[in-house]
């Protein structure tokens, strides 16, 4: 078959893929990698804080005793107050309002307050790259965007990716070897990879558009732009009484049997101006929620028309759920784990490639295997440090990366450095398995540490596997010489 | 039964994408053949689902699957080379010129291109006949695909001046558009 491309263009469409790659090779590892994870964020909460109550059953009084609780405790009401409701993949409640948070008993009174440990170190990471907000979103969405542009000049660049999209072949040298799992995975993976891609850099770049479009079409003013897109709160002046949430729920459950309550706002509390949403799910629909609005005493108002209003709005709150897998059952977040690991080791076999097709080695070798192999190994070392032992989960994270960097440049043998790495990483995850029971001996906790440490064991094993069917390692340069040779 | 139903769209991924395997590149007709029924599959599978979680989730679960059961067949043909090493070998003047060069490139034209796919996104979408706040929606989802367009142009051309010119005048154009 004739191509269309010339080979002139063949070859500036892969100079263009590598070129990117290699730009963002490093930082597209740690996104996907810490997306990957994030995708099982409500889990690891859950695991982090085991002696949580958990329990699905909640009514009226529970979140006004949460309320009330809040209050209590804080001192005033937050401008927006959540209640969080129990759902499938976090059967807890919890409530916060001005970055206050506490869970919540099943009777609705605080329990323990929400630490911010290695699932928000985690989530941070994956957001921001622990930079600040704005900017560190931006780059995160520029990542997104960069993902799609090496999607484009793959495929241009690889005329033949997709003749041999069945064929994978294990062994020989390590560029083809690396080239194959790099092309199989990329373009079985494409749909996913773009669906990831848009929707990340949908987040990360709303920003600037933003900026640039309330500059021109709304003289600056960012909020009114906001609500023309998702919907404006509604404006109440009405004589303060009290919440009267019970009657909102049996309300709500009357007039929208279907939708499924995830969180409700308590807004302006004890104001003339408040009022209460319900965000539910619905059945069907890709859409976050749709944000169903009462009257403090019960009275419904209207939604916001997430659900029904225009296409662009459904569209726009679509973008959450397709991004992190958060629905249907637990098999959704599991094959978005397994393709989002796909994904990490599509941007760790490109530099592979990369490194392989130069030939010979240099620091970046050392600087690559510690990339690759220590970030899952600071992830795993700074979960340790966190749950167990109480340390700074970003502190321990950066230390270890660190620590792999300065490991792998003075060794000097990536291959080795790798191999260690990965044998350092199982057994921080054999650890991470079994200091949880230590940590938390409490009955209550032996379930989700059991789940857990299965997992984990898993994942270990497959290391180590993974160690033991490698490729074999090179000769140390000593070892070159023959003893007798080197006598002579 | 029920659980029959509840994986026959799964089952139907897994036919569609041995179908496919089966006459992938090869000429003779019963195997072309496969290819529409490969795609009849899919179809249903799609409909299957719809009518159980609405067609949103059905066409999302589709791709997962589909994308699964290929790398659980491409798992099962996988095939073993013998294992040979690279030679270690430094070249004689390795040299980072020309990915310095490159690099260049990459930087110079990344925060252009992210200003010009800005201005140009919002001044093109705001030509459609369709509500402001619709425009919006629209252009925030065709940016990412206008920087990764721009930024695989810039990176597979030589010409970084002329590229340069290029998107400065598209900006500039568009700047005018917007704010004049």
């Amino acid at each position: 078959m004739k191509s269309f491309i010339s080979p002139a263009q063949l070859k500036s469409s892969l100079d263009a893929h590598s070129i990117i790659g290699l730009c963002a090779g490093g930082l597209m590892y740690l996104i996907c990698l810490s997306g990957t994870l994030a995708v099982f964020a409500d889990y690891f909460e859950r695991w982090e804080q085991p002696l949580v109550a958990e329990f699905s059953h909640y009514d009226g009084q529970t979140i006004t005793t949460a309320i009330e609780g809040y209050r209590q405790r804080t001192g005033q009401f937050a401008d927006s107050l959540y209640v969080v409701l129990p759902s499938d993949s976090q059967p807890r409640m919890h409530v916060s309002g001005n970055q206050k948070e506490w869970y919540l008993q099943a009777d609705g009174s605080l329990g323990e307050p929400v630490v911010e440990g290695w699932t928000h170190m985690l989530r941070k990471l994956h957001y921001y790259l622990h930079l600040p907000h704005t900017f560190g979103l931006l780059i995160t969405g520029i990542l997104g965007a960069l993902l799609l542009a090496l999607i484009i000049s793959g495929i241009v660049a690889h005329p033949r990716i997709f003749k041999d999209a069945f064929s994978l072949r294990l062994g020989g040298t390590r560029r083809l070897e690396q080239a194959d799992i790099h092309n199989r995975l990329s373009v079985w993976g494409l749909p996913f990879h773009l669906m990831i891609g848009i929707t990340g850099a949908f987040f990360g770049l709303l920003g600037p558009l933003l900026f640039v479009s309330a500059a021109v079409f709304y003289g600056g003013d960012r909020q009114a732009l906001i609500e023309d897109i998702y919907g404006a709160d509604p404006v109440l002046d009405a004589p303060v009484v009290a919440l009267d949430i019970a009657r909102i729920l049996d309300t709500q459950q009357q007039r929208f049997p279907q939708a499924k309550p995830i969180f409700i706002v308590a807004q302006k509390l004890g104001t003339a101006q408040q009022f209460v949403e319900i965000a539910a799910t619905l059945p069907g629909r890709l859409i976050y929620a749709e944000m169903y609005r009462y009257t403090a005493d019960g009275q419904y108002l209207n939604t916001q028309g997430l659900a029904d209003g225009p296409l662009g709005r459904q569209a726009v709150y679509s973008v959450y759920r397709l991004h992190f897998g958060h629905f249907g059952s637990l098999w959704v977040p599991v094959v978005y784990g397994l393709l989002g690991l796909a994904l990490s080791i599509i941007a760790a076999s490109g530099i592979n490639i990369w490194l392989a097709r130069r030939g010979g080695r240099n620091w970046t070798n050392d600087v690559w295997a510690a990339t690759v192999w220590g970030l899952p190994l600071a992830l795993s070392l700074s979960a340790f440090a966190s749950v167990m032992l109480g340390l700074s989960a970003l502190f321990s994270f950066i230390a270890t990366n660190l620590l792999a960097l300065v490991f792998c440049l003075q060794r000097g043998d990536e291959q080795r450095s790798a191999r260690h790495l990965k044998a350092a990483l199982a057994l921080s995850l054999l650890m991470l398995s079994a200091g949880f029971f230590l940590r938390f001996p409490e009955p209550v906790a032996q379930q989700l540490g059991t789940a857990m440490a299965l997992i984990l064991t898993g994942l270990a094993s497959g290391i180590l596997l993974l160690i033991k069917t490698g490729r074999p390692l090179r000769p140390l340069p000593n070892a070159e010489k023959s003893p007798e040779k080197s006598r002579s | 039964m029920n659980l029959l139903l509840s994986s026959l769209p799964l089952l139907l991924c897994g036919g569609a994408i041995l179908a496919l395997r089966t006459g992938w590149r090869k000429p003779a007709f019963r195997y072309r053949l496969l290819m529409p029924l490969a795609g009849l599959l899919l179809l249903a599978a799609i409909k299957l689902w719809a009518r159980r979680v609405g067609i949103e989730f059905a066409v999302i679960y589709v791709l997962l699957s589909l994308t699964l059961t290929a790398c659980l067949v491409i798992a099962c043909r996988l095939e073993f080379r013998t294992v040979k090493a690279t030679a270690p070998r430094l070249p004689e003047r390795f040299s980072d010129t020309s990915l310095t060069h490159k690099l260049a490139t990459f930087v110079v034209a990344g925060p252009l291109t992210l200003l010009t796919a800005c201005l140009a996104t919002i001044a093109l979408t705001g030509l459609l006949p369709i509500a402001r706040d619709e425009q919006l929606v629209v252009a925030a989802l065709v940016y990412p695909f206008l920087i990764a367009f721009i930024i695989y142009w810039v990176c597979s051309s030589a010409k970084l001046a002329r590229n340069s010119v290029f998107l400065l005048s598209i900006c500039g154009a568009s700047g005018a558009y917007l704010f004049l």
